[in-house]
């Protein structure tokens, strides 16, 4: 019999280089949430390969499904509806979550849920506490800088993204002309720490009446710093490179944020993404909106949550469902460069 | 004795409803290779058109490679997911193998499926059918077509059949170099794998015992892994993928 | 053919008066370091095509489609398959279809690549920090076509 009272979603996500399934109960609780990162496999190579990426998801899938519902204590029956992250992302990663959870949707006659993966890490906010209508959120990672307001359940407004590099993908890059193997965010972050922002590099647009970010402005500053010091046969120091560029980064993420926020009133700020993880961007983000304002409510989910997996498409789902979003059907293909808005 | 096959190794998909032995619904196309869009619904057509429903489907046949690599993907995740999900079982055959069917009543000749890699490349079989039960001669591999050449003079059969889609370029090739063989070349839909034919393949085998290892048959490690290997000989490890 | 810019205006002007120019089906190659200037000019490109929204960095999915202009814009960033191959990304579908392709890091993609190219190579300078040096090489007819056409609206 299925228990009305109890919303199930099985979710998928498998859009860059972690495996993850997730029950989720009522939009907000995580039964389970099985996330099994190939971070090792691609540290070997710099970077995240495609083909081995979407060797890993196959290898993964159904071992992560398995435990995800066998954790949750859930059967088939169960369920309320599958749903699976269809873009943004890795085509060939994106595929594999896809073909699991159209087959779960079509042996068990579930509604399959086609969620946007930044809808995603939005949403992963919910797991962490109820969303009040209008809501802004930051989403940044690898791929995503973005400035959403939510004005309700599913409904979003870009008000600004980055004209150029994604912040995370800014630090994988100047990481590498710091010999700071791939993943870089977490190394930076640290060197950062340890050192002063001394190189003053351009906060780009932050004087700029919009709420854009670029951060190949940055970027090629970085460059250039190093490159001019290498032609004269100068040593920089790390830690004041790191913590100059992570200034940069900081200072307009939350410049932007500050100005969106004063545009447009709301109760809580939702930062999404694995660049949420960032610690220099956290305190920064703290400090300045105890200033500036202090009413609203900042929402960083746990480490586990920021980064990608599938209970945070579990929540975004619920949302779709709630809100009558269309269902996807069994024709559902990945869409790489999938825009939120 | 329900059985749901399918192929989407290469270009052409195939998925078929067998009734023991019997295709009760074959769905056949060889457009393009956006399986990702057309496989799911192929299988619901399939089952309507042979009107059974997936709960009644007593086991899978999968082509599990070699081909194209996200091809492949496709197919085995969702075969898998599908043997898991409804506990049956599911059988993994060889894509070139099943490019071997169309020549099956040639008794004891020597037949080389090929899925063209590019490059002058192949994942080139070897197969002999022999009283209805085929028989792996050498093993699928990934092969220059020069290589594939070399191994077919090393067999003393005179009459060679192709099977799988190869252009006429790569045709004339073949006949050139195997001037002193007898070469066949599978045409129309004999050039497609027919997945209302796969329980021929399965004869005497055993389904998959481990459904959370199966991965597909790439035969090929990617370039990634290669030149890493190469740098470093001693450090392969299976435990790249951690739960966190 | 070889020209100089001296400023990151300038970049995006050598995108935007090539764009008028492009047809279905042209792809354009783009070489050069981290921050030579790829993005910049394929966000002249881009905009001269019509298309509205920004241009991102496609590193992070390898392809980022853009719809909403005079032709439909493709632009590829194989920096991730360095490592890797691109036979299995289903690349011809974009170089055989109804748009432009604008990839950067080709070299990492050269078995997929279809022959007719424009190649774009842009070349810091090392004076200064803004100026770039391009050359233009065209293969095939259609891209000799192109780069002739170019020529004449580059003065």
């Amino acid at each position: 019999m299925i228990n009305k009272q109890r919303e199930l979603i099985l979710a998928f996500e498998s859009s860059c280089d972690e495996t993850s399934v997730a029950v989720i109960e009522n939009g907000h609780r995580i039964l389970s949430n099985i996330i099994a990162t190939q971070i090792k496999s691609h540290q070997r190579f710099g970077g995240v390969v495609p083909e081995v990426a979407s060797r890993h998801h196959v290898e993964q899938v159904l071992n992560c499904t398995k435990l995800a519902m066998a954790e949750a204590e859930v059967d088939y029956e169960d369920l309320t509806a599958v749903a699976v992250t269809y873009g943004p992302g890795l085509v060939g990663s994106l595929l594999i979550g896809i073909c699991a959870a159209k087959a779960i949707s079509f042996a068990h006659h579930l509604p399959l849920i086609p969620v946007n993966h930044l809808a995603g890490h939005i949403y992963a906010a919910q797991l962490i506490t109820p969303l009040s209508y209008p809501f802004m959120a930051l989403v940044v990672s690898g791929g995503h800088t973005e400035l959403v307001l939510v004005n309700e359940p599913n409904e979003y407004q870009l008000l600004g993204e980055t004209r150029d590099d994604a912040a995370g993908e800014a630090y994988d890059k100047i990481g590498r002309v710091l010999g700071i193997t791939y993943p870089a965010g977490k190394e930076v972050d640290a060197l950062a720490h340890q050192g002063q922002d001394t190189f003053n590099f351009p906060r780009a647009m932050l004087d700029e009446d919009n709420l854009d970010f670029s951060f190949s402005g940055l970027k090629s500053a970085f460059i250039n710093t190093v490159h001019h010091a290498d032609q004269l046969g100068e040593t920089l120091d790390r830690k004041d490179l790191a913590a100059s560029f992570q200034a940069s980064v900081s200072d307009v993420l939350v410049g932007k944020t500050m100005r969106a926020l004063a545009e447009h009133p709301v109760k809580q700020l939702v930062v999404a993404g694995g660049v949420a993880a960032n610690q220099g961007l956290r305190e920064k983000l703290t400090a300045t909106l105890a200033i500036e304002q202090p009413a609203i409510e900042l929402i960083i989910p746990p480490l586990r949550l920021c980064g990608d997996n599938a209970a945070m498409i579990g929540a975004a789902a619920s949302v779709q469902l709630a809100t009558k979003a269309p269902f996807a059907d069994l024709s559902l293909n990945a869409v790489p460069s999938l825009d939120l808005v | 004795m329900l059985t749901l096959a399918l192929d989407t190794s290469a270009i052409p998909l195939s998925v078929a409803v067998i009734n023991d032995g019997q295709p009760l619904a074959t769905i056949q196309t060889s457009r393009q290779k956006n399986h990702s869009v057309t496989l799911m619904p192929a299988i619901a057509e399939a089952l309507k058109l042979a009107q059974v429903t997936i709960e009644a489907i007593d086991q899978l046949i999968v082509a599990a490679g070699p081909g194209s690599y996200t091809g492949v993907r496709i197919a085995v995740t969702t075969a898998k997911t599908l043997a898991w999900t409804l506990n049956k079982p599911v059988y993994a055959v060889s894509s070139l193998a099943a490019l071997t069917l169309p020549w099956r009543q040639n008794e004891g000749a020597l037949i080389i499926p090929l899925i063209d890699a590019r490059r002058n490349h192949f994942f080139a079989g070897c197969y002999q059918w022999q009283a209805g039960q085929l028989h792996q001669i050498a093993s699928d591999a990934y092969l220059d077509r020069t290589e594939i050449v070399d191994q077919i003079k090393q067999n003393a059969t005179k009459q060679i059949f192709f099977g799988g889609q190869i252009t006429v370029e790569q045709q004339t090739f073949f006949t050139e170099q195997l001037s002193e063989k007898t070469c066949h070349f599978a045409s129309g839909s004999e050039t497609l794998p027919l997945a209302g034919e796969f329980s021929q393949l399965i004869i005497n085998q055993e389904p998959v015992a481990d459904l959370d290892h199966f991965v597909p048959t790439y035969l090929r490690k990617t370039e990634a892994e290669v030149n890493w290997l190469a740098q470093h000989p001693h450090e392969e490890s299976d435990h790249y993928v951690e739960q966190v | 053919m070889e020209f100089q810019t001296t400023s990151a205006q300038q970049t995006e002007t050598v995108g935007e008066k090539i764009a008028p120019l492009l047809q279905a089906g042209d792809v354009l190659l783009l070489e050069g370091d981290l921050g030579a200037g790829k993005t910049t000019f394929t966000r002249g490109l881009a905009r001269t095509l019509g298309i509205s929204r920004a241009i991102k960095s496609p590193t992070f999915t390898i392809i980022r489609e853009y719809r909403d202009g005079r032709l439909p814009l493709f632009h590829m960033d194989l920096y991730r398959l360095e490592h890797s191959s691109a036979d299995d990304l289903g690349l011809e579908e974009y170089f055989d279809g109804q748009g432009v392709s604008v990839i950067e890091w080709p070299e990492f993609g050269a078995d997929v690549l279809p022959k007719d190219v424009l190649t774009i190579t842009i070349k810091r300078q090392s004076m200064s920090d803004e100026g770039r040096q391009f050359t233009l090489v065209a293969q095939g007819p259609r891209s000799e076509a192109l780069l002739a056409q170019f020529k004449e609206r580059w003065i």
